[in-house]
């Protein structure tokens, strides 16, 4: 009788563990493959235009292969790659590009605003994806190259946990008037920026962060430091790529913005992707 | 029926080991479960438990022929860095519960028959040894599924230590059933065998 008890506690227990076990893994299952939500400026000229991740469950066969954009006709994509392998879903990068051969001569245009795009999948399949927010800057091609630029790169910097720094160094003078990009008020407090000015020996000037405008002399450096401070579940998985516009000014009038590039890709830990796993199924029922 | 000992003893070797070169099993699962249904199949009349060993072999012989001809893949590597799937999860726990049923029923049909022959020796040793298997087979049911949930890596110490027991229960029950073989039918003179007529110490001979 004894014995008997014991076979039954224990076969008990070995089914609450197979029931909780799988409970817990289907809960933790995507409910739908999707794309991460993606915030992105991007530069229309041949160039690497922006990374697209998509993510799901570790089973899920089906794979994104390109992607097509109406007006940006030269984007292209390099094969899919495994971008993060997480306990129950992997994260792929469909790693895009503009094809300078595909390239048409125009006129600068109206920078190009989409959320949705045209997708083709391994299974032989397109569908129109939401993406989240991309906007293309789109000057004049082939570009004007006959005026040099009044600041030139001098040096740059980025690092894993999502900061970094690009300086420029002065070949006329000029005076930098402000920075901006399109997703700085969506940001908010997320991500931080510095401006930081060297006198035209290198040595930093009092006190240690300029505030705009900013008058350059030649030689003068200046560098901007940047970092993003992502928290949210939500925001964590999301992708950034932050074109900071430097506005230059030079004294005849003409004007020049110089592109500092902070891109944020994601890279979540087991429990960010469970946190953001819950709130698609929240988003889903 | 000695040999059928014999036969178990080897069907229970024989499906334990696998050797493999190139992904084909030099010694397939199928002989060793073949050998032990044969084994069984001169036991059945005896007690009930044997029959439950029968049938719980002749499923494994089903499975692993279904193995073997590339149908259904159950088990997987603790050091091949593969995260296994559900369906290989499933699978190698379906199999290690038949597995336990079939060695549940050898050991508590080896124990009645070496009850009803005042062996108490070999009871007491085939119900240890049930009770062994039992604790390690269910132990490793019981902790198969945290693997959807959680790394291989995580818990292989717990994996392996569960792992040794369960092989530990297999050879231990290999031992108790050539130990079954010599004492129960290998001794007619102390109370021991004849029940088939001495057909199985004949063969022993032939043997």
């Amino acid at each position: 009788m004894r014995a008997r008890a014991v076979y039954l506690i224990a076969a008990a227990l070995i089914v609450a563990s197979w029931l909780a076990n799988y409970g817990y893994y289907r809960y933790y299952r995507l409910p739908e493959p999707g794309f991460l939500r993606h915030y992105i400026e991007t530069t229309y000229t041949p160039s690497v235009a922006f990374d697209l991740l998509y993510v799901a469950n570790k089973d899920d066969k089906r794979k994104p292969v390109s992607a097509t954009a109406e007006g940006l006709e030269a984007l292209r994509f390099y094969p899919v790659q495994v971008h993060q392998e997480l306990r129950r879903q992997t994260i792929y990068a469909l790693r895009g590009y503009f094809d300078e051969n595909r390239m048409q001569e125009r006129q600068e245009g109206e920078p190009l605003r989409l959320n949705a795009l045209k997708v083709q999948y391994s299974d032989g399949s397109v569908r129109e994806e939401n993406v989240g927010e991309i906007i293309a800057y789109r000057p004049a091609w082939p570009p004007d190259k006959t005026k040099e630029p009044p600041v030139r790169f001098s040096s740059g910097r980025g690092s894993s946990d999502n900061s970094g720094s690009a300086a420029v160094t002065a070949v006329r003078p000029a005076t930098l008037s402000g920075v901006s990009s399109a997703w700085l008020e969506k940001l908010g407090g997320a991500f931080r920026y510095e401006i930081k000015a060297n006198d035209t020996h290198g040595m930093p000037q009092q006190p240690s962060s300029a505030t705009v405008p900013l008058e350059m002399d030649t030689g003068q450096m200046l560098s901007l430091d940047y970092r993003f401070q992502l928290k949210e579940a939500a925001d964590v998985l999301s992708v950034y790529n932050v074109q900071l516009r430097e506005h230059f000014t030079e004294p005849d009038g003409s004007k020049y913005d110089y592109i500092v590039f902070a891109n944020y890709t994601p890279y979540p830990t087991d429990a960010q992707m469970r946190a953001y796993v819950r709130e698609m199924r929240g988003r889903a029922e | 029926m000695k040999i059928a000992f014999s036969r178990i003893a080897w069907g229970l070797g024989l499906a334990l080991i696998d050797i493999t070169i190139n992904g084909f099993d030099l010694l397939p699962d199928v002989v060793g479960y073949g050998l032990l249904m044969a084994g069984l199949a001169k036991l059945v009349s005896r007690n009930r438990m044997y029959k439950l060993a029968w049938n719980a072999a002749a499923v494994q012989l089903v499975l692993s022929v279904l193995a073997l001809l590339g149908l259904t893949r159950s088990g997987f590597s603790l050091t091949g860095g593969i995260e296994p799937s559900l369906n290989a999860l499933a699978l190698t726990a379906a199999g290690l519960a038949i597995e336990l049923a079939m060695l549940y029923g050898l050991c508590e049909g080896i124990r009645l028959d070496a009850l009803e022959r005042n062996k108490e020796r070999l009871a007491q040793s085939a119900r240890n040894r049930r009770h062994f298997a039992f604790a390690s087979g269910a132990g490793m049911l019981f902790q198969l599924p945290f693997q959807l949930n959680q790394s291989l890596q995580e818990m292989l110490p717990f994996v392996i230590v569960l792992a040794l027991c369960v092989l530990f229960a297999w050879l231990s029950i290999l031992a108790l059933a050539r130990q079954a073989g010599r004492e129960i039918a290998g001794n007619p003179g102390s109370g021991g065998g004849g029940l088939d007529g001495g057909e199985g110490s004949l063969m022993d001979v032939r043997v």
